[in-house]
Order: C-alpha cells, then structure tokens, then sequence
C-alpha cells in the first residue's frame, strides 16, 4: 500500500485537497469546541457587525457570530454530503451487483429504473422529494441518495459484467462457492476502486446538491447548514456581505478538495498502476 | 468394454445472437452442436480444433459452468440435469478445471493460501486446524518448494509456471475424478510447457484422474493424450486412438491440420500429404450446410454441400465424419499432386 500513498502524494492537487479536507473534517468534528460563541445566540447590539477581534468573521443580521455558525454550518454539511453520498453508495452497491451478476430481465429491470432516474431533471426532483415531504436533514438525505444512487448502480454493474467472466470467478464456482460468496469475496473486492472514487464525488455533490436545496429556501430550519446560512444572509448582503462570503467560501472549499481526492484516488486505484507495483 | 465416467450424448450448446435487450432475433451461435463423448476413467482425451470452434464452451459445459441447450450429460450413470442441488454440489467436486490463462484464473486480491484453501474448507476437505498442512502437502504435489515461501504470494509476484503449478494444485485439492484442462499450457513459455505436462502426467498416474484435454497444440496432444477428438464448428470431426489420428488420418481437417503443423525431419516431411486450407472458420451462427466443412475442404464435391456425413466407424473405435473417409488417401493424393504441380 505504500507505494500507492507515494502515488496518491505525487499529485500536489490531491494532496492539497486532502490537507484540505483533512482540516475541514477536524474542524467540523471539534465544532462546537472551537466555536467561541453560541452560533444561536443572538444580540440586538451586535447586529451586522464586520470581522473583528471579537467576531473573527463578523456577526449576521441577527447578532449571530458567523464563525461560531459557520463551524456548526460545516458539521451538517459535511453530514449531509458523507451519508448521502454512503447510502447511495451501498443501495448502488447491492443494485448494481445483483443486475450485473445475475443478468438477464432482472438486469434489463434495473437498468430500465435508474434510466428513468437520469432523464429526470435531477435537482428538479430533489425539489420536488423535499417539498413533498418536508424539509428535515433526513428527507435531504433521502432525496439526494434517491437521485444518485443509479450512477453507482450502473458503475458496479459495468464492473461487474467484465469481472464475471474472470477465469477466477469460474473457479470459485467450481470450488463450490454460492453466488454470494462469489459476488462478495471474488467479484465485489476487485470492483471496489471505481465505486470508491465514485463515492468520493458524490460526496461533494451532495453537499452542492444540499446547499443549493438550502439556498431556495428548503433546508432544514432546526440543523443550519452552510447553505441555509447563505440563504438567510441573501437579503442582507449589502450591508453585511461577511454573513454569505464566509459560509460560501466553505461550501467551495468543501466540494473542492473532495473533487481533488476523488481525482486523486482515480489515479491511484487504476488497474494497470496497481498491478505494476 | 468398461462403463464411462462420463458420457456426454448429443449436446448442444447455443447461445442467442443478442444486440440491445429487446432485440432477439432468433438466430443462435451453435457453440457446441451434437458432441458425444465417453470418457473412462484414467484416460486421457484431447479435443482439438482451431479458435472458435466450441471446445472451450464443450469444456465448460461438462465442467457446469455452461448449461446444455439439449442433450445430455451423465456423470457415473447419473443425468446431471435431474441431480438434487445437494447431489449437485458433490458433483461440482468431480470435475474440476485448470485454465487457459493461469494469471486470470488467480483473483488478484487473494494469496496462493487463500486461492487453496478455499475450496479445502467450503467443500470441508479438511478440518481447519489442518488447512496450513494440507495446502503445503498440495503445494509440494505441485512442484512448488518450500512451499512456506508461497502462501502469502499473490499473483503477480509468481511466475507464470508457478502460477499454473497452483491452478493445478486448487483443481486437485478437492480430489475430483475429471479435470478439464482449457488450453493449460498455451499461455506458457515453451521450456515450462515441458514441466507443466509433465506435472500433469504425474498427477494421472499417481492418482487415476481422467483428463479432458483442450488444445490446438498437436505436438502437447501426441505426448499426453490416449485418444483424441477433433471438432469443427461444434461437431465431431474425427475420433479415435491418438495412434490412429495421428499416423492414419481419415478426415481431410485432420490431415490440414498436420499438414500445418511442421515435422522436424525433412524425410518424412516430404513424404507427408500436404492439403493447405484456405479462409476462415464459417460463423457459427449461419453454419454451411451439408457438410459443415465443405466450405474449405480440398476434396469436396457434390454431395458435400448437400448432405451431412454420417459417422464411419473404423477398427478400435476410429470414428470419422466425411463422405470419403474410405478413399482419403488417394483423393487427397490427387489434390496434393495437383497442387504441386500449380507450383
């Protein structure tokens, strides 16, 4: 494994993004320890005040410390994008799999739902699911995994139609290994490093995804997140543009050095490199 | 005449033509298209035949991998298509296979231990406190020592040999009565093809399992091989002893192929019957009618491309599929002759 982190690190884009979201991941986890005030915590006097030695990044329309929101912000955000982005992952997983292995009208089923999936405008759904069923962190979970989990499905299961035909996967069989011990310990480990880019991305999809839901009004009122914060300091952005820099710089932040791992792990995890160590 | 370990009666494998999931049209490859074969214990029969022509799918299908389209396939007596599925799985153990390609055969994620002791301990072989001791004692079988090197070794830190040396070993280790060898040696270099035939003979002798050997390699056939079949776009071309076929060939196919195969000595390679085919193999989804090889044969005429050959039995079970098995030597005399003189 060495020699793939060397790999990993030689590209100073994917290691940039990975100290990057190293940090954001260790800030987002200390959170409230960092938080110098309440991110609720409101003040009539302290109403729109500009960064300061007080209020590193400012205060928002209400008296609220940006800073001590942003860093609660970024939990959620984070939160929506990592289980979003597994359990669209794992559904994707088990759908993909199963199509690929066992072929046939079960496979042509499958593949007939997740098309149905990407001629939909994708966000336009997203709308809709969140609208329909109230906005809380987990129905914008459940809608963003909803949305994507057809891009892992078809990814597992194109991996799956060429790894099956693998001489190693006819000789577990003649081994006498059941199906599943054939999809899950023969077939499914080599399959696994384009699942995992893939599942790196999604997870800073879901976080735009979130943030853009958010932004138009339907992220969950009760857990702030980075995109509901841009949406409420969208009316105020001229007397305190702070409120929504900050928040928005983390959302780009964010989505950027996940972006950059998956890159990253794309050329670590390619086949040709892995075998050539 | 002793009872087969397996007889295969009339089978036929076909695969539907597919493109896009909605669109059948009917049309089949005829992979495999009426083989029948015995194959009696401690023997070993070679298939042979050009790429394409079905004897990896024959291999397959014996082994369980491909199922049957018709015909039938019994194991001691027993039809495999009516076997319970715990009956099945005892069968599974029966016929093993060794691969074409020994680094494809080895997943990449697993050890030489793990790639052994699989089938060891999902077929319960032997208790797990004896897994380590019972891999070495197959690792040692094999050819491969110390075998304590190898256990943690993963594919591409073995060679090629090595690595058929271990595909040998999982296909021994659950002590099958057949092994299905797919072109087992193709892939090696020609001084380890030498070694690994000689692994495999060894392995026949010391324990009595019957090879079904796929080849196109006539040379690797001669030396290993009891009988041998030849097959042409999923049909029988010629059976009977590897004596028989090789120095009394009756079927023009069987002669085009040693005529393709160089003799090292100038004399008897002069004095041997040359037909030169010409074109491809015909598809095996619209195969020729009549004689599926009347296509390419240098001695065909009329009746070839309307009517199918029967089997011609000759003396010890020599078995031939053409028109003219009877007068091969002269027709394919003319041909040779006039050939020559086109020179």
């Amino acid at each position: 494994m060495d020699s793939h982190w060397r790999l990993y690190f030689s590209n100073w884009a994917s290691t940039l993004g990975l100290a990057v979201l190293v940090f954001l991941v260790v800030v987002a986890v200390l959170g409230p320890a960092l938080a110098p005030h309440d991110p609720e915590g409101i003040g009539i006097s302290s109403r729109g005040l500009p960064p300061s030695g007080e209020n590193w990044l400012g205060t928002d329309e209400l008296g609220r410390d940006v800073f001590s929101r942003s860093v609660s912000g970024l939990r959620v955000s984070l939160l929506v994008g990592v289980v979003a982005a597994a359990a669209s992952t794992l559904v994707g997983i088990v759908v993909g799999s199963l199509a690929g292995y066992f072929g046939g009208v079960f496979d042509h089923a499958l593949m007939r739902v997740t098309e149905v999936f990407q001629v939909i405008p994708q966000f336009f759904l997203a709308v809709v699911l969140v609208a329909l069923f109230s906005a809380s962190v987990f129905n914008i979970i459940f809608a963003i995994a909803i949305l994507t989990w057809p891009i892992v499905a078809r990814l597992t299961r194109s991996e799956f139609l060429t790894l099956k035909s693998r001489q190693y996967v006819d000789a577990a069989r003649l081994s006498g290994a059941s199906d599943a011990r054939v999809i899950f310990l023969e077939i499914l480990p080599n399959a696994m490093g384009p699942i995992i880019v893939s599942g790196t991305l999604l997870v800073g999809r879901a976080m735009l995804t979130e943030a853009g839901l958010s932004f138009l009004g339907l992220g969950d009122p009760s857990r702030v997140s980075l995109g509901v914060m841009l949406y409420q300091s969208r009316p105020f952005i001229q007397f305190a543009w702070w409120a929504a820099l900050f928040p928005g710089l983390l959302i780009f932040l964010a989505v950027l050095s996940t972006n950059l791992v998956g890159d990253g792990l794309n050329d670590v995890i390619n086949p040709q490199v892995v075998e050539e160590r | 005449m002793p009872e087969a370990l397996m007889e295969v009666k009339d089978l036929k494998v076909h695969f539907p033509v597919q493109d896009g999931w909605a669109r059948r049209d009917g049309r089949v490859v005829r992979a495999v298209d009426g083989i029948s074969l015995r194959l009696y214990a401690g023997e070993v029969l070679a298939v042979v035949g050009e790429s394409g022509c079905g004897k990896t799918t024959l291999g397959r299908t014996v082994a369980g991998l491909a199922s049957p389209t018709s015909g039938t396939i019994t194991f001691r007596g027993r039809d495999l298509q009516q076997l319970s599925t715990a009956d099945r799985k005892v069968f599974r153990r029966q016929v093993q296979m060794v691969f074409q390609d020994p680094y494809d055969s080895m997943n990449p994620r697993k050890s030489a231990f793990q790639m052994i002791a699989q089938p060891l301990s999902i077929n319960g072989i032997v208790p797990k406190s004896k897994l380590v001791d019972e891999v070495l004692r197959l690792f040692d079988n094999v050819g491969l020592s110390p075998g304590r090197a190898y256990l943690e070794r993963t594919r591409h830190q073995l060679s090629g040999g090595e690595r058929q040396r271990l595909s040998i070993a999982r296909s021994i280790s659950v002590n099958p009565s057949i092994i299905v060898a797919d072109e087992p040696v193709s892939a090696l270099d020609i001084s380890i093809q030498g070694q690994i035939l000689g692994l495999m003979r060894k392995l026949q002798m010391d324990s009595g399992i019957s090879y079904l050997f796929i080849s196109h390699d006539l040379a690797v056939v001669r030396s290993l091989a009891d009988r041998v079949m030849i097959v042409y776009l999923g049909q029988i071309a010629e059976e009977g002893s590897t004596d028989d076929v090789f120095t009394n060939p009756r079927h023009p196919y069987t002669l085009a192929l040693l005529a393709a195969h160089p003799i090292p000595d100038p004399k008897l390679s002069r004095k041997r019957i040359k037909l030169i085919l010409t074109g491809d193999v015909p598809s095996p989804i619209d195969p020729p009618a009549g004689c599926r090889f009347h296509t390419r044969c240098p001695i065909a005429e009329g009746i070839c491309s309307s009517k199918a050959p029967a089997m011609k039995s000759f003396a010890d079970g020599h078995q031939v599929a053409c028109h003219f098995a009877d007068q091969i030597e002269s027709k394919s005399k003319q041909i040779a002759a006039a050939a020559a003189l086109d020179h």
